[in-house]
Parts: C-alpha cells; sequence; structure tokens
C-alpha cells in the first residue's frame, strides 16, 4: 500500500542518501588519519550493487547460469538489501610514514559527495511535494 | 547515528592537530632553555597519532578517528655551542642548547595547520549533509 504511495524510486534515492551518508563519513575517518603512519585509507562501494538492484546490470555482472532442473536462479538483490561496503585500500604509498591518504583526492571526493547528496535530497524533497499536493494538503 | 559519528571523528582530528600544535610550541618557546626538572637542556617533544579503532563498521575495517598514543622525547644530540662564560657551560666551555630546530618546527606547524583546517572542511560538509537530509 504504502510502496505505492511512494514507488520504488523512493527507495533508491534512500539507499543512495545511506550509501552517501557513509562514505562522507570514512573521507572523514581518513582525513582525521592524514598523519597516522601506517594508516591505510578506507573506501566505499554501493552504486554498482544499488544499479543492479534497479535491474541496470551494466558489465560488472557475473549472474549464476541455470543449466539444470532444480538450480536456483540468483537474479540480482533487492533495493532493500543494497548495503555500503567499506574497504580498506591497501595500494601503495608515496610517502615514508606508509599512510596512502591522498588529502587532495580526499577533498575531491568530499565535495562530490555533498552534491550528490544534495541533489538527491532535493528531488527526494520535491517527489515529496507532490506527493503532499496530490494528496490535497499543499 | 551515521552524521554524528562522523562529526566525531572529525573532532577527533581537531583534537590531535591540536595538541600537535601544542607542542609544537612548547618546542619552540623553549628553543633556547638550557635548564629543565628532569636536569639538562630542553629535549624536542613528538606527538605519536594512532588510528582509534572501536570497530564500529563491524567488519573489520578499522575506524572512528585518530587518537594521540603519546609525546615522546626525540633522542638526537644536543646542540653544543661554545660560550664559556654562560653558567651552564661544561668544563670544555660548551653550553648543550635543546635539539630543537626551528625550521622544522615551522614546517611542522604548517603541516598541523593545514591538516587542521581539512578536518574543519569535513564538519562543514557534514553540517552540510545533515542540514539538507533535515530539509528533506
Amino acid at each position: 500500500m504504502l510502496d505505492a504511495i511512494f514507488g520504488e524510486a523512493t527507495d533508491i534515492m534512500g539507499k543512495a542518501l545511506d550509501g552517501l551518508s557513509v562514505r562522507e563519513r570514512v573521507i572523514g575517518e581518513n582525513i582525521a588519519n592524514v598523519d597516522t603512519p601506517h594508516y591505510k585509507r578506507l573506501g566505499v562501494g554501493f552504486e554498482v550493487q544499488l544499479r543492479q538492484a534497479m535491474g541496470d546490470a551494466g558489465e560488472n555482472t557475473l549472474a549464476l547460469a541455470v543449466d539444470r532442473p532444480g538450480q536456483l536462479a540468483l537474479g540480482p538483490m533487492g533495493v532493500s538489501e543494497v548495503t555500503p561496503q567499506v574497504v580498506q585500500v591497501d595500494g601503495t604509498s608515496g610517502r615514508n610514514d606508509g599512510n596512502n591518504v591522498d588529502v587532495d583526492a580526499e577533498m575531491t571526493k568530499l565535495a562530490e559527495t555533498n552534491i550528490s547528496y544534495s541533489a538527491i535530497a532535493s528531488v527526494m524533497k520535491e517527489r515529496f511535494g507532490m506527493l503532499r499536493t496530490a494528496i490535497g494538503n499543499a | 547515528m551515521s552524521f554524528f559519528d562522523a562529526l566525531n571523528t572529525s573532532a577527533s582530528g581537531l583534537t590531535a592537530q591540536r595538541l600537535r600544535m601544542d607542542v609544537i610550541a612548547s618546542n619552540l618557546a623553549n628553543a633556547d632553555t638550557t635548564r629543565t626538572a628532569k636536569g639538562g637542556a630542553y629535549r624536542r617533544e613528538m606527538v605519536v597519532f594512532e588510528a582509534r579503532n572501536e570497530g564500529a563498521y563491524g567488519d573489520g575495517v578499522p575506524s572512528t578517528g585518530v587518537q594521540v598514543a603519546g609525546i615522546v622525547n626525540d633522542p638526537s644530540p644536543f646542540r653544543m655551542v661554545y660560550d664559556p662564560t654562560h653558567p651552564d657551560a661544561n668544563a670544555q666551555g660548551y653550553v648543550a642548547y635543546p635539539n630543537v630546530n626551528t625550521v622544522t618546527e615551522m614546517t611542522d606547524m604548517i603541516s598541523a595547520t593545514r591538516s587542521y583546517e581539512a578536518n574543519v572542511t569535513v564538519v562543514n560538509s557534514v553540517k552540510a549533509m545533515a542540514q539538507k537530509a533535515m530539509d528533506i
């Protein structure tokens, strides 16, 4: 019932906001540890999962083949199952202290995350506004 | 709540960088101190940062900010200056001055300032995001 009102787009946007807020936090983590020896930066991924859940498989999917009766066809996960993945990036470091945080890269990601977040939040607000109008409570 | 966690993380960075700045100030203020409570000249101090691990992501990824593991003394030798009239001169007429290099301290100071600013930028960004979320 409620799904019929809000639609899947609201779920998808909610998941995107979730993922972006986790990314924002992880960027803060990296920046806080910019001078910590041997610290390895963290990264967050959720876009590929979300895209797959939306049915846009792209090139990054490995579907399970079903070639015998009785095998389960494992489709893409539902939007509600999408969870942001936090990973440690052990890449090489140009610094003597073994830390691989690049402040410029983190700052760029920070701006990007912030802008994406506001964009999605604005769209969500508009959407709820439209619903409110439709309900007649504008 | 994710936003407040993010603020906490950045706050830990601010605290750590500020302490580093305090230590740098102490080093610069004592760049010529030849007497200390421990005896001898002042020894340069350094802060040691470590990642604060509270395991908040739950998947083994270290997390949640930075903390100062300790303040350690720089073991490098003192600067010996020939000044026989100085009350702290040794038998050969040399005075042991602190192993503080003003240029090193200045570059450290700039580094601490920039890192502090980076953390402030993150705080502002998190605040903007939280406001935007409140706006929905």
